[in-house]
């Protein structure tokens, strides 16, 4: 059996839970009101571009099942944060198990069909599937939401656009990082 | 350990990307070697290593550089070898 190490779980907690929050609060305190002055008929807090999607895909695909652990914290101080104390009756609840599960439920289930994560080979085109995985991710998140905030169809659908706009941003970004980082040289190796 | 590194897994899914948007740059030698290449370049775009060696724009480079930026290019997949044998042809991957 693999030694507990502690630090295996507590940086990938940090990091995560600091990369969603920063996410999250780009989404709903620059991007949410510019939204609402664009177009005004989504309200019911469904962002058309929700950064957080590409975090929870990020985490599930490198993670697995632990990605639900290390995002549970930030996960749920966002979730307090736009519902408040209503937002821990049973149904919020249940929908924010399914924010939480649908990233990595749809990793393993695709995976399960035969789809390889890995990057083993370099010449393979990868980033796609984890398109893939965040779009089949989405499609489980909305219907959770659906369910259990009881949300119409354009909000559903204005969700499910949020988390693929969002995802492709903020991979893109995160892309964008990494390569300002190689050309400073503060990554040596990478 | 070193194949679980998230932080690699991370950087090679966002190369990838980076390589797909087009946005990899070359370095100065590199480039001029491909840009020689596409100009010599045949219809099935085969180029041999001699003729790109000897275009205007890359004769007053060093020969290992040349080596050097050739061979990188092959390694990132920008040329690949057109023939088993090792004969200096190369095909344009684009």
């Amino acid at each position: 059996m693999r030694h507990f190490k502690l630090s295996e779980w507590t940086t990938p907690i940090l990091v995560i839970s600091l990369a969603y929050l920063i996410a999250f609060f780009i989404t709903f305190i620059a991007l949410m009101p510019l939204q609402d002055s664009l177009l005004s008929s989504f309200s019911n807090y469904a962002s058309i571009l929700y950064l957080p999607h590409g975090v929870r895909i990020v985490a599930a695909w490198l993670y697995g099942w632990r990605s639900i652990i290390f995002l549970a914290p930030s996960t749920i101080i966002a979730h307090s944060y736009l519902y408040g104390y209503s937002g821990f009756s049973l149904d919020y609840m249940v929908a924010v198990f399914f924010q939480l599960f649908c990233a990595a439920f749809s990793f393993w289930s695709l995976a399960k069909l035969g789809m390889d994560f890995r990057l083993h080979n370099f010449r393979r085109v990868n980033w796609r599937d984890i398109m893939l995985a965040g779009c089949a991710a989405s499609v489980m998140n909305v219907l959770g939401a659906k369910l259990f905030f009881g949300s119409d169809l354009a909000s559903a659908s204005a969700r499910f656009v949020g988390d693929i706009t969002g995802m492709i941003v903020s991979l893109f970004v995160l892309m964008l990082i990494f390569r300002a980082l190689r050309r400073g040289g503060r990554m040596p190796g990478f | 350990m070193l194949k679980d590194n998230k932080l690699a897994l991370l950087r090679g899914l966002l190369w990838q990307m980076e390589v797909e948007v087009g946005l990899v740059t070359l370095s100065q030698p590199q480039r001029d070697v491909y840009y020689a290449a596409c100009l010599v370049a045949d219809e099935e775009k085969i180029v041999h290593s001699e003729q790109v060696r000897h275009h205007p724009m890359i004769r007053a480079m060093a020969r290992p550089t040349f080596y050097r930026a050739l061979r990188e290019l092959v390694i990132e997949g920008h040329l690949v070898a057109a023939t088993e044998s090792k004969n200096g042809r190369y095909k344009l991957n684009r």
